[in-house]
């Protein structure tokens, strides 16, 4: 397309629009409240230009432009008008950009000041705006500051969807007013998009000047998205604010409150600085030379007197590539031991194995942006919102976008209810036989993807054969599904180009997690929904650092990218790049490292960044383990409940103080910035080198990026990859050689061994089901405010004064026989043991379920949940217990 | 018009001062009527296009001021220049007419209001200066008078109303810029919380609408229209399908009063609903064992899926609503008995019958001559009305005929043919609907007319018709079709099926004498009142209209449960403001097919997706597909939003 744009000849782009194509032939046009990011607002009409021809100026940013159309964006009437524009702002404007937290980089300050708008011509009789309520406290509004751009009202409708601010009152009194704050979740959207001062972060107390900030993009350490964030710190020595950019990260400048707001617990009073050393009932402080040496000798002689096996040792799931690579390293080579495993297990390990046997590798297929475009989102058990927030708003711009359609399944009315086409509830549990039934009707009705099972798939005969009993009427009995309901779901997912299958937790963990994932996959399989730029099977993960801690080989048989540990070839390249010898025989897993302690093999155990004590099913049996260890070490940032039983602890540092990488759940390795020296003096990745050394292997690393290029040089899937090309936003996994982009979308040029394998897989109804004294079901799962297992959370202010704490949902029918009503308190009984706990009444779940969030602080769910393990996986069944539940 | 003495209005300036009324100029194109409500002249009127002034007593600068006042008032926030600037201008005027003005507010007045025309987001800005404008440039010596004499004006009487063009063409007035905008800005529920203020059919209104709207929209004055109808649709589906219950407002107050209405159509739902949201007890009174009147039996499923129609029902049932079916009033109870029990009665009974062609063999009872109506009907009860006709001949060119020609093939017909008397120009169908028959293949037979219904053994085997050409217009504008002598022909078919009107069945007013009726078989009522001449009786729809357009029937089913309530309430059913100043707005006409709008256009309107004819024309599945989110948005995105103000000043008469 010709056009021309103040005299110069230009070619746009077609449906460009006029400040689109501007912007990207280098002319600037002014704006307040375009953002690329959201539909048109068209409210400051700061853009218009006049247009040959066209007897009225239009706004540059909503007209597309036109063959041969000649614009001008400078001309004197535009110019007026914006002048008079900018005036008009500053009628009502306090001239408080001292104290503004915008000052600096306030977009009225530039405009005013480019505008060289020196006098006011103006007035108008001043106007009160009311002082209401926010739609978070974590934000403060400050009305007269406020532009009107609308970018916060239809970035909070468009970006999270909740839709909590719109334009209060009509003429010179409207404002921004926050008309439904029950929808508010904090995110802080508004607070990111709003270009002056008329919205400031409210939670710390200590503020700073632009000048006197340094602000150092790293990656969340929170959910898996892997969101790019920048910590603002203060004089080079405190994080004061988080902020984040348009355009920056898979998240695009959006956070989640957890990114946003959860940072204070960087500095809070209670972290570890220095190291502990237990005397008698007590933990005495000790200094670093001290700490290190009794760890050295006591593991070398456990080492001794019982063999390296006798020593396990648990890799946190939100610590950097580099430390948990060292921790697998240091174990192996210099303790002797596979006993490895990582937090990430109780997530996500019936992913890891259920995806590497039936596609390759345990991962996600594709990238978290290849979901827009695709036409049919299927979300199953997970609440993205809660979860993953930043995928969540992957699927709104679908919906947005690309008109896709959603089905959830899932038991409880999550937040996608309300825009999901298809809600299927299964009884908890009964994944296989919903799946095996959508399977069968998708091949009844020919809405398989023939060729693409022909060629790159093996075992379809098999699979037909074994889901041809699952007719919609038997698993409408199984599961509870409607029969009219799952042929409506095979009729939308069959037909669609592109479908995307998302799942979580609810599929995972289960005493079935790696059937229910491998389910899944022939789901994926059988519609062709693999190997293609959009569309593909997405699990979602709950810790920064999930997969990471997997590709690391913080496993029992496996090393770094998955190398086997009982492979020859394998022990020997990693010996003789170490310097040493790895035992061959697989190690236990995080569960069964427990039973090893309670039958006396394991004798000392070292944990980082975890607190399984909170986050393993039956603390009772986990008490009685602590008890019999003869050395527990634990390096955390706080002293948390497993800590409080160790033997010596060590003052760990949080990801702000230390440099790596975290591998999001698309598989992208991105870095870790310090932005502040280690609080206690060590990052973890030092005290292990540290440790190593004292024992007579010194590790010599002078950054951890030498740990990281220790490990691609070791590790194919991550050989292309060095810190250097890790500064242009990170790198999909396999990278196989220096220059490599990184890899998208798995599987594009088919799979490594001829071809995705189905799995027949017969349906098992759970290990308990609801009867007699325990009649119903609990689930459990995460949400939004408190994440997982509260060590940082509890602490961090922003989150915990927001939603203090949990509450037992209970459906109405349920609760109304047992006499229950909202906030009564009641006690929730399993086969193992009882808590209490405070009851709310809500159709959010089914009737027959109760459900729990259970990460605070006096609730701990881990009482009374199922230690049964996952066959294949090890995984607990966190998702399906049987309870009773009594008013007390 | 002949008694203004000064007019702007249109750019066309007519100024009569000082002349005597003899030699006044007249205005053309204006239409400003001169009683306001009966008691009070208006006297002069400010709007979007200028202003007119009937006599020298009213203060101008006073009404500016009244006038920028609802500008101000009316202003969304949305944008800097209407937000800001007129609140600016109105601080100024304040100070004019508080005899504090100054010579360079004039000045500060003129260059704003242009900035606020030319650059604000929407029409309540574009056009919020311009009665200003002409003010400061023809009445500034009043303006002068007022800053010199340094002396206080005294207020004036004004009423203002914000109007849209297509909100002011449609029969029911929903508040189209702002549903469309609340697309826009994917407030979908909200859109529907708006169109639901006015109509509780918007599933309905979604499909079958005919759309007045659409032909009143500035868009088209740019490029095309607006598809309102298909964005309306989109947000009733978007509820639809996600399973949202919309908020059900039952009022706190509940009035004990019951009211009664008759027939469960468009026209009794409306009323019902409306009622029963100001917190009334409603019976509904309903002859078949489904609800929607001629909605649901009138119009095929593959327009109007009836779970459209019958969730939009629920919904009312929802509110208290209780519909009782299968009883026909004059059968299973009569009127005079519902009298008894309910203080006010609402009739909206429809047009159910057709009306007769007045050709030979009509009434001779053949097999196969079949009324358009019931044809309908019986399809819509999932029946073939008459299983061995194969050949169909249709007569009529509206859009009951157009419904009878497309279910034809759907029920398994195998030749279809509609007769119409006038040429495909004048068919008063919508012209979509003509365009999906015709590609459904269905075979047109224009300027002909039947003569005689033929049958053999009592069943029909064929039609005679005649040719025709056309004539005069007649008073409906149309050229009136004149018989060509001696070209009759045949059509061969078993089925024939008129269609050329529908008449209304008033059996069910037997012994209700005092309820007047026309010669057309339709019900007087009060125009102002929806009252019939039996006092607590009401009714409106196509029983008082004669057949008309459902969004009209509804439209007016909800005035009537408007007056039905100030009636319950003892007050004197009067018209509200609201609508004297919408009726006083579609006088002066809010839209001008002939305006330049002056902005960048060229982009088209978005269309929806259908069924392939081949595919569809065996089923009875929606043939329109719906819009999807973003196409809806991009459509939503088109809208002008073309809300203009028009604010008369009143004076007593004389």
């Amino acid at each position: 397309m010709n056009v021309i744009i103040d005299g110069k000849q230009i070619t746009a782009r077609d449906g460009a629009t006029i400040l689109e194509a501007a912007r990207e032939n280098g002319i600037y046009v002014p704006t307040l409240c375009y953002l690329a990011k959201l539909s048109w607002l068209k409210s400051c009409r700061m853009c218009i230009v006049d247009i040959e021809g066209i007897e009225k100026p239009m706004p540059a940013c909503a007209t597309p432009m036109t063959e041969g159309m000649t614009v001008f964006t400078r001309t004197e009437r535009v110019e007026n008008m914006r002048r008079d524009a900018l005036k008009f702002l500053l009628i009502q404007h306090p001239l408080d950009c001292p104290v503004c937290d915008a000052g600096g980089e306030c977009e009225l300050q530039n405009l005013t000041y480019q505008y060289g708008i020196d006098r006011q011509d103006y007035s108008s009789e001043r106007v009160e705006r009311p002082d209401v309520p926010y739609g978070t406290p974590l934000i403060k509004q400050w009305m007269d500051r406020c532009v009107m751009c609308l970018r916060c009202i239809q970035s909070c409708i468009e970006i999270p969807g909740c839709h909590v601010l719109d334009v209060v009152d009509r003429g010179f009194e409207s404002h921004v007013g926050a008309v439904n704050p029950d929808a508010c979740i904090s995110c802080g959207e508004c607070l990111n998009v709003c270009p002056v001062g008329a919205l400031t972060e409210n939670l710390n107390p200590v503020k700073g000047r632009l000048w006197q900030i340094e602000r150092v993009q790293t990656s969340c350490t929170f959910c898996g998205c892997g969101c790019q964030l920048d910590l603002n710190v203060l004089h080079g020595k405190r994080v004061i604010k988080v902020t984040s950019r348009d355009g920056v990260g898979v998240n695009d400048g959006s956070l989640c409150v957890k990114g946003r707001f959860g940072y204070d617990y960087i500095h809070h009073p209670d972290r570890l600085v220095h190291p502990l050393i237990r005397e008698g009932k007590k933990l005495r402080e000790a200094t670093w030379e001290e700490a290190l040496s009794l760890v050295s000798k006591r593991l070398k002689s456990l080492k001794e007197k019982f063999g390296g096996e006798s020593l396990a040792a648990i890799a946190p799931a939100r610590g950097t590539n580099e430390e948990i690579y060292l921790l697998q390293k240091w174990m192996r080579l210099v303790l002797g031991s596979n006993n490895v495993d990582s937090g990430a297990r109780l997530g996500s390990a019936p992913t890891l194995v259920g995806l590497s046997e039936s596609l390759g590798y345990g991962a996600m297929t594709n990238g978290l942006d290849g979901v827009v475009g695709a036409d049919v989102i299927m979300v199953v058990g997970t609440d993205p919102d809660e979860d993953n927030l930043i995928f969540a708003h992957k699927i709104r711009r679908a919906i947005q976008r690309s008109a896709a359609r959603v089905i959830l399944v899932d038991p409880r009315r999550t937040s996608v209810e309300k825009y999901a086409n298809i809600w299927l509830r299964p009884f908890p549990g009964s994944d296989v036989a919903w799946i095996n039934g959508l399977i069968k009707l998708l091949i009844e009705e020919n809405l398989v993807d023939e060729p693409f099972i022909k060629e790159r798939t093996q075992g379809f005969a098999e699979l037909k054969k074994s889901v041809s009993p699952y007719t919609p009427e038997s698993v409408e009995g199984l599961t509870g599904i409607p029969a009219e309901e799952l042929r409506k779901a095979a009729r939308l997912l069959g037909k669609a180009r592109n479908a995307v299958i998302a799942y979580g937790a609810g599929i995972t963990q289960h005493l079935r997690g790696t059937d229910g994932v491998k389910a899944l996959a022939n789901l994926t399989l059988v519609t062709g929904n693999v190997g293609k730029e959009r569309g593909g099977l997405y699990p979602l993960c709950s810790q920064s650092n999930c997969q990471g801690a997997f590709d690391m080989g913080a496993l029992p048989n496996y090393l770094s990218g998955y190398q086997r540990i009982d492979d020859a070839e394998v022990r020997e390249r990693f010996g003789n790049a170490w310097g040493g010898e790895l035992p061959m025989k697989p190690g236990l897993s995080l569960g069964e490292m427990f039973d090893g302690i309670q039958l006396g093999k394991i004798k000392g155990l070292i944990v980082v960044g975890e607190n399984p004590l909170i986050t393993l099913p039956n603390k009772k049996r986990l008490e009685a383990a602590f008890e019999r260890l003869e050395l527990l070490v634990v390096i955390d940032t706080f002293l948390t409940e497993t800590a409080q039983r160790a033997h010596v602890v060590l003052p760990g540092a949080t990801f702000a103080e230390k440099d790596g990488t975290f591998t999001s759940m698309e598989r992208r390795v991105q870095r870790v910035r310090g932005a502040i020296p280690p609080l206690g003096g060590k990052a973890e990745w030092e005290i292990i080198c540290a440790i190593a050394s004292q024992m007579g292997y010194p590790m010599e690393y002078r950054h951890p990026s030498e740990v990281f290029s220790e490990m691609a040089s070791l590790t194919p899937l991550f050989r292309g990859i060095d810190y250097g090309n890790l500064e242009a936003g990170g790198l999909q996994w396999p990278c196989p050689e220096l220059g490599h982009p990184g890899t998208q979308i798995l599987y594009r040029d088919g799979f490594s061994d001829g071809g995705g394998r189905l799995f027949p897989i017969e349906y098992q109804e759970p290990e308990e089901k609801p009867g007699g004294d325990f009649p119903m079901w609990l689930s459990v799962g995460g949400i939004l405010y408190n994440y997982e297992i509260g060590t940082k959370e509890k602490r961090a202010l922003g989150l915990a004064k927001w939603y203090p704490e949990t509450a037992l949902e209970i459906h109405p029918e349920d609760g109304a026989p047992l006499g229950i009503s909202d906030g009564d308190r009641v006690r929730l009984t399993s086969p193992r043991g009882h808590i209490e706990i405070k009851a709310r009444i809500s159709d959010r779940t089914i009737k027959g379920m109760v459900y729990l969030a259970p990460s605070f602080y006096d609730i701990e769910v881990n009482e009374i949940l199922s230690p049964d393990l996952d066959p294949l996986a090890g995984i607990p069944e966190y998702k399906a217990c049987v309870v009773r539940v009594e008013r007390i | 018009m002949a008694d203004i003495v000064f007019s702007s209005w249109q750019g066309r300036i007519i100024d009569n001062r000082g002349k005597s009324q003899g030699e006044f100029e007249e205005v053309p194109g204006l239409n400003l009527p001169r009683d306001y409500d009966g008691e009070r002249w208006i006297k002069a009127f400010m709007g979007w296009d200028g202003l007119a002034m009937r006599g020298a007593d009213v203060n101008i600068v006073d009404m500016c001021r009244a006038y920028i006042e609802a500008v101000q008032k009316e202003s969304c926030g949305k944008c800097i220049p209407c937000r800001v600037g007129t609140r600016v201008i109105l601080t100024i005027l304040k100070r004019i007419t508080d005899g504090r003005g100054t010579r360079t507010d004039l000045d500060t007045m003129e260059s704003i209001g242009r900035m606020i025309r030319d650059s604000s987001k929407c029409q309540v800005g574009q056009t919020g200066t311009v009665a200003l404008s002409h003010c400061l440039q023809y009445f500034k010596d009043e303006f002068l008078a007022i800053i010199k004499s340094k002396k206080k004006v005294s207020p004036g009487t004004y009423k203002a109303k914000t109007v849209a063009p297509c909100s002011n063409a449609c029969p029911s007035h929903l508040d189209v810029p702002t549903y469309v905008e609340y697309v826009k800005e994917q407030k979908f529920d909200e859109s529907l919380g708006v169109i639901r203020n006015m109509t509780c059919l918007p599933g309905t209104l979604g499909r079958v609408c005919v759309r007045p709207c659409e032909s009143n929209c500035r868009r088209a004055n740019l490029d095309e229209s607006i598809s309102i109808k298909y964005l309306k649709r989109f947000v009733a589906d978007w509820e639809l399908e996600r399973r949202h219950v919309p908020p059900l407002e039952i009022p706190e107050g509940k009035r004990e009063d019951a009211v009664a209405i008759v027939g469960a159509g468009p026209a009794g739902l409306s009323c019902a609903y409306y009622l029963a949201k100001m917190g009334y007890r409603v019976t509904v009174f309903e002859r078949f064992e489904t609800p929607g009147g001629m909605a649901a039996w009138g119009i095929p499923d593959y327009r109007l899926p009836r779970d459209v129609l019958n969730r939009e029902v629920e919904i009312i049932q929802g509110m208290g609503v209780e519909i009782r079916y299968n009883t026909e009033v004059g059968k299973d109870i009569t009127l005079k008995e519902i009298a008894q029990e309910y203080k006010a009665i609402f009739i909206g009974v429809g047009a159910q019958t057709n009306t007769p062609m007045r050709v030979e063999g009509e009434d001779a009872g053949y097999k196969g001559f079949i009324p358009g109506v019931r044809y309908l009907l019986e399809i819509n009860q999932g029946k073939d009305p008459y299983p061995e006709g194969k050949k169909v001949v249709v007569v009529g060119g509206g859009n009951v005929a157009i419904d009878c020609v497309r279910s034809s093939f759907r029920i398994g017909k195998s030749d279809v043919n509609l007769v119409y008397r006038r040429s495909r120009k004048e068919m008063p169908a919508d012209d979509v609907e003509i365009r999906d028959a015709e590609e459904e293949q269905v075979k047109f037979h224009f300027l002909c007319n039947p003569v005689k219904v033929v049958a053999k053994d009592g069943k029909v085997v064929g039609v005679e018709c005649i040719r025709m050409e056309l004539g005069e217009p007649d008073e409906s504008g149309r050229r009136r079709p004149i018989p060509v002598p001696g070209s009759e022909f045949f059509i061969d078919c078993d089925i024939v099926i008129p269609a050329i009107g529908q008449g209304i069945d008033l059996s069910f007013l037997e012994g209700m004498t005092e309820i007047e009726t026309t010669k057309w078989q339709t019900l007087v009522i009060n125009e102002e009142s929806f009252e019939t001449s039996a006092p607590g009786i009401f009714s409106a729809g196509d029983c008082v209209t004669g057949p008309d357009v459902l969004v009209r029937a509804a439209g007016n089913g909800k005035r009537a449960a408007d007056k039905i309530d100030k009636y319950l309430r003892g007050e004197p059913v009067l018209p509200p403001d609201e609508d004297r100043l919408e009726d006083l707005m579609a006088t002066i006409e809010v839209y001008e097919e002939d305006e330049d709008v002056g902005m960048a256009g060229g982009q088209e309107r978005k269309h929806l997706d259908m069924l392939d004819p081949e595919e569809r024309r065996h089923t009875f599945d929606e043939v329109e597909m719906g819009f999807p989110i973003p196409v809806a948005r991009e459509e939503a995105e088109r809208c002008l939003r073309c809300y203009r103000i028009g604010l008369v000043a009143l004076g007593p008469k004389g």
